[in-house]
């Protein structure tokens, strides 16, 4: 195997682990590992930056507020099931 | 052993309220309604292409917790029962329309998105805050690519990083071993990053 391809394979192992490193569920090694990594290849480092903007826009997605004339159809819906009076 | 197999109870900051309801004070149902309608209604319309279909998994999901909430024994928080039954109403509607539980590849995700090919650029709209990006064109774009993942990559990536549970709640909600939750989560984030490098390098 030549370097090259080594250092692919390191690449496509440290790929999978992102996630895991964005989400605090890596161990201490792990950890290490990746941050290691991204320092010294540029290619992993773009990757990565952008899976890291991706999750913080989904957190962010807004919420959108129901229909004022859905939310009361489902309240009375609510009501005929529990027989409130 | 008298406790053997019982989980202890939960308390969270609905639980008091579940309590008066379960002992009789059926009235106070609006207060839960009105706490939980609007994060059901968006975990629907996240979950369904279309308003009717999240509607209709809006009201079958109160239907359910009303119904069974005499049966709901506290021994998890209240908000993750009532996303387990949401989950399971949303799987039910997705087997009724067909819609494929297929497994996403990572070829899969990658092939046809030119992304083979690796850049070295950090591109810029990484670089400005996610707040200065998020608009109504970045969520229909967000919107967009959830709606073309498979619906058992799409509910992981929403009840993770849109409705903020962690991965254990999700394993429990969906009955999921957690490396299957942090699988697909990966997986539904690069698919939802390829779309997003699509729409900002156009």
């Amino acid at each position: 195997m030549t370097d090259n391809q080594q250092y692919s394979n390191h690449c496509i192992q440290m790929f999978e682990v992102y996630s895991r490193y964005l989400d605090g569920e890596l161990d201490k090694n792990q950890k290490k590992e990746v941050e290691e990594h991204l320092e010294t290849c540029n290619e992993c480092k773009a990757c990565f930056m952008t899976l890291k903007k991706t999750k913080e826009l989904c957190t962010k997605m807004p919420r959108v507020k129901a229909p004022d004339n859905f939310t009361s159809k489902l309240h009375s819906t609510i009501k005929d099931i529990l027989n409130c009076k | 052993m008298k406790n053997q197999g019982k989980k202890p109870i939960v308390k969270d900051e609905d639980s008091e309220l579940i309590l008066k309801i379960k002992n009789g004070q059926t009235d106070l149902y609006e207060t839960l309604l009105s706490r939980y309608e609007t994060r059901i209604y968006n975990f629907g319309l996240r979950m369904c292409k279309d308003v009717s279909d999240a509607e209709d998994l809006v009201q079958e999901t109160f239907i359910n917790i009303f119904r069974y909430l005499k049966d709901f024994r506290m021994e998890s928080k209240f908000k993750n029962w009532a996303y387990k039954i949401a989950a399971s109403v949303c799987m039910k509607i997705k087997r009724k329309n067909k819609s494929p539980e297929k497994e996403l590849s990572m070829d899969d995700i990658l092939s046809g998105h030119n992304e083979k090919e690796v850049s070295s650029q950090i591109p810029a709209w990484v670089n400005q805050p996610a707040e200065a990006l998020m608009n109504k064109e970045i969520s229909l774009e967000i919107k967009k690519e959830i709606d073309n993942l498979p619906p058992n990559y799409r509910i992981v990536l929403v009840l993770r990083d849109m409705e903020g549970f962690s991965t254990k709640e999700v394993s429990e909600m969906l009955d999921l071993s957690e490396s299957n939750v942090k699988v697909r989560l990966h997986r539904a984030r690069i698919f939802v990053r390829e779309g997003l490098k699509r729409y900002f390098n156009d």
